[in-house]
């Protein structure tokens, strides 16, 4: 039993992790919902509590020091490495050509996982900003999926500066989009 | 799920661009796991200017090491809690040796009136002491996976742990936070 309560309680974490309710994630299992409950709580209540919001002058701070860093570092490593590195006809910075990758990769893998969605009508949308890629209207739908799979045919990113395409031929061609929730989704970019 | 390898696309084909690429995602990364890992340096520590002081360093020290990062069956973001790990149990013995207390130092938003805000102080420190009664194994499978939003197998991944036994330590660590609050 205290396995199976431990099982559950991670599954519930996992959950709210990635969003959902409390009393959605209990109402999944209306059988362990007494015990889950009084736990669960109990570790939102300190979150909730004891998580404090970073001052943004401390993280603006950190950011701008990371980026004196990368600056140092890129004229450590020098030019030659840096275009041996990025075998692109462009100048364009590396950052946008991942973010790019990224984006595009969500777009595809969403568009192509429309056609697997049990039932309804699918709604998806995009936020390039924070490369998350939503597959449903319905929040948490992934959760239902055992797996998404998506193929992945073509990759076109696009320069601001020369307004080209690029095509990329994908690294990955089967993405199964169930373990690439929440963070886990920059993987692709590699 | 297939295994993503850095190295195979068309676009990284050498070391030196999987680098490149390494560069890109860490400081996409910043913006994503900044207040993560703050939340997590802050559970094991409890002082926030020195949780913010130490997650900017957990930055630089992974650009500073991303020529030993493979990336090989390890997402770049637990590796960046590995480095933190790392910084957090540093900063521990540096300050065990200075003999300091604890500071419990978290700020409080200044939207708050002073009554919402000594109440606050109050809750935070009755929980700030129930987290501290936890073992710091303990406090860090909390940290990770609650204030990082960690996966237990991720957790299991930087905490040299099995999945089982990260399921057990949290479910214990809850239930032992549950009693002290209540």
């Amino acid at each position: 039993m205290t396995d199976n309560l431990d099982a559950l309680l991670d599954e519930c974490i996992d959950r709210i992790n990635r969003g959902q309710s409390l009393e959605e994630c209990l109402a999944r299992y209306p059988e362990h919902a007494e015990r889950l409950e009084p736990l669960l709580r109990s570790i939102l209540d300190i979150r909730a509590t004891c998580s404090p919001m970073p001052s943004p002058a401390a993280k603006a701070a950190a950011r701008r020091r990371l980026d004196a860093a990368l600056h140092n570092d890129n004229l450590k490593r020098g030019p030659k490495m840096h275009r041996r590195a990025f075998a692109l006809p462009f100048g364009w910075p590396k950052a946008w050509v991942a973010i790019a990758a990224v984006a595009l990769l969500a777009i595809i893998a969403g568009i192509s996982s429309w056609a697997l969605m049990p039932g309804g009508t699918p709604a998806p949308a995009f936020a390039q900003a924070n490369f998350r890629l939503l597959i449903s209207d319905d929040e948490n739908a992934i959760g239902d999926f055992d797996h998404l799979n998506v193929t992945i045919t073509s990759i076109r990113v696009h320069s601001a500066s020369s307004g080209d395409w690029i095509d990329l031929e994908p690294a990955v061609s089967e993405v199964d989009l169930v373990g690439l929730q929440g963070w886990c989704f920059s993987t692709l970019s590699m | 799920m297939p295994e993503v390898e850095p190295g195979r696309s068309s676009v990284s084909r050498d070391r030196g661009t999987e680098i490149e690429l390494a560069r890109a995602l860490l400081t996409n990364l910043y913006e994503e796991y900044y207040d993560r890992m703050v939340r997590y340096i802050f559970v094991r520590i409890r002082d926030q200017t020195e949780a913010e002081d130490l997650a900017g360093e957990v930055f630089l020290k992974a650009l500073k090491s991303l020529d030993s990062y493979r990336g090989r069956g390890e997402q770049m973001h637990v590796w960046l809690f590995k480095i933190a790990h790392n910084v957090v149990i540093d900063h521990v013995r540096k300050m065990s040796k200075r003999k300091t207390v604890p500071l419990n130092e978290m700020e409080i938003p200044d939207r708050l009136n002073v009554e919402e805000t000594v109440e606050t102080r109050l809750q935070v420190e009755r929980l700030s002491q129930a987290l501290e009664q936890l073992t710091p194994s303990q406090r860090e499978v909390i940290g990770l996976r609650f204030f990082a939003g960690l996966s237990s197998a991720e957790v299991g991944e930087i905490s040299g742990k099995s999945g089982a036994a990260v399921r057990e330590m949290q479910r214990a660590a809850i239930e032992k936070l549950r009693k002290l609050i209540r």
